[in-house]
């Protein structure tokens, strides 16, 4: 692991952060400033989607539960170009929390740095889970890869 | 989820006394959030605060969460100005005083988690837009959106004005600006 310096390091938990004030609060613009305009999507086995295709989820009913990203841990692959891991939970409107894991690729753009992929993975859930079961599958070795 | 009257203010919601009934609780898993994408947009757009103003900025709002939690009362003082406003939803408390008398309204408070904080510059002040998550004694969860804005008095920074509107607010939420952006 090669952990950036600590300006950069503060800059990229800023970006980080920005997706759950933005994406839950339905603010599409405010995507803009987290994200690079071709940002891929997806789970742990590959993208699938863009972000650019994120609005829509606005008009078929979907209901997203708020997400809050904790512990985000950083690995410098170049200058330009960090892998960062972080644990997220989402809070369901009955009170009851979910857990899950975000990877992302951050790269230094001339307006500040942005996600260009991100790859999600819920937690290990079980069968009454409101969105069914699932495994964690993300782990050290996705982190430090790029793609 | 609990219905003993003593943190019958800190079931679904949490922030917001007369919040959604607990028994109501299963079939909200789904309920929708609150939205106010032209506010956090215009936040967001805002200039963002030097590293040492945001280190500044998350010990006041993670300082003001032990303080409420373990109710040490006469630290307050050295963290939000006297005239402090707190806007709960629809709800207003004014004076530090008065914020207080509110918070010791029940003798269970849920625990306070301040997370993904952005602090931004706005005009002489900053402003900080955090989540706040509150976690009640009987294992339940609530999040909401925390705008925060700070004045610096003293040498230090202090909060000035706390708006917070629950994520899954029940009947008793504003709307949300429900901006076309």
């Amino acid at each position: 692991m090669r952990t950036p310096d600590a300006a950069t390091a503060t800059q990229i938990y800023d970006l980080v952060a920005r997706h759950a004030h933005a994406f839950d609060n339905r603010s599409w613009p405010a995507m803009a400033l987290a994200y690079e305009p071709d940002a891929r999507i997806g789970g742990p086995t590959g993208d699938t989607g863009a972000v650019s295709d994120l609005p829509a989820t606005e008009h078929n009913g979907q209901v997203f539960f708020s997400h809050h990203t904790t512990d985000t841990v950083l690995h410098q692959v170049d200058e330009n170009t960090v892998r960062a891991w972080s644990k997220y939970f989402v809070v369901r409107g009955d009170g009851t929390a979910g857990s899950g894991d975000f990877q992302d690729t951050v790269v230094r753009t001339a307006d500040g740095w942005r996600i260009t992929q991100r790859r999600g993975s819920r937690g290990n859930r079980p069968d009454t889970d409101p969105d069914g079961p699932s495994t964690r599958e993300l782990d050290a070795a996705s982190w430090r890869a790029v793609g | 989820m609990t219905t003993d009257e003593t943190v019958s203010g800190h079931v679904v919601g949490h922030l917001l006394p007369g919040g959604t009934p607990a028994s109501e609780a299963s079939a909200l898993v789904r309920m929708e959030q609150h939205r106010s994408p032209q506010a956090v947009l215009e936040l967001m757009r805002l200039p963002e605060a030097t590293p040492d103003e945001a280190v500044a900025v998350r010990q006041v709002l993670s300082l003001v969460g032990h303080v409420i939690d373990n109710g040490i009362w006469d630290e307050l003082s050295a963290l939000v100005v006297d005239d402090v406003e707190v806007q709960i939803g629809t709800m207003r408390v004014v004076g530090r005083a008065d914020v207080v008398a509110w918070l010791t309204q029940w003798s269970q408070r849920p625990s306070h988690h301040t997370v993904n904080t952005l602090v931004r510059r706005d005009g002489d002040g900053l402003v900080a837009l955090s989540r706040l998550v509150t976690i009640a004694g009987d294992g339940s969860v609530a999040s909401a959106d925390a705008v925060d804005r700070l004045a610096e008095q003293g040498g230090g920074w202090r909060l000035v004005h706390r708006d917070l509107q629950p994520r899954h607010p029940g009947a008793t939420s504003s709307a949300g600006d429900d901006s076309d952006v």
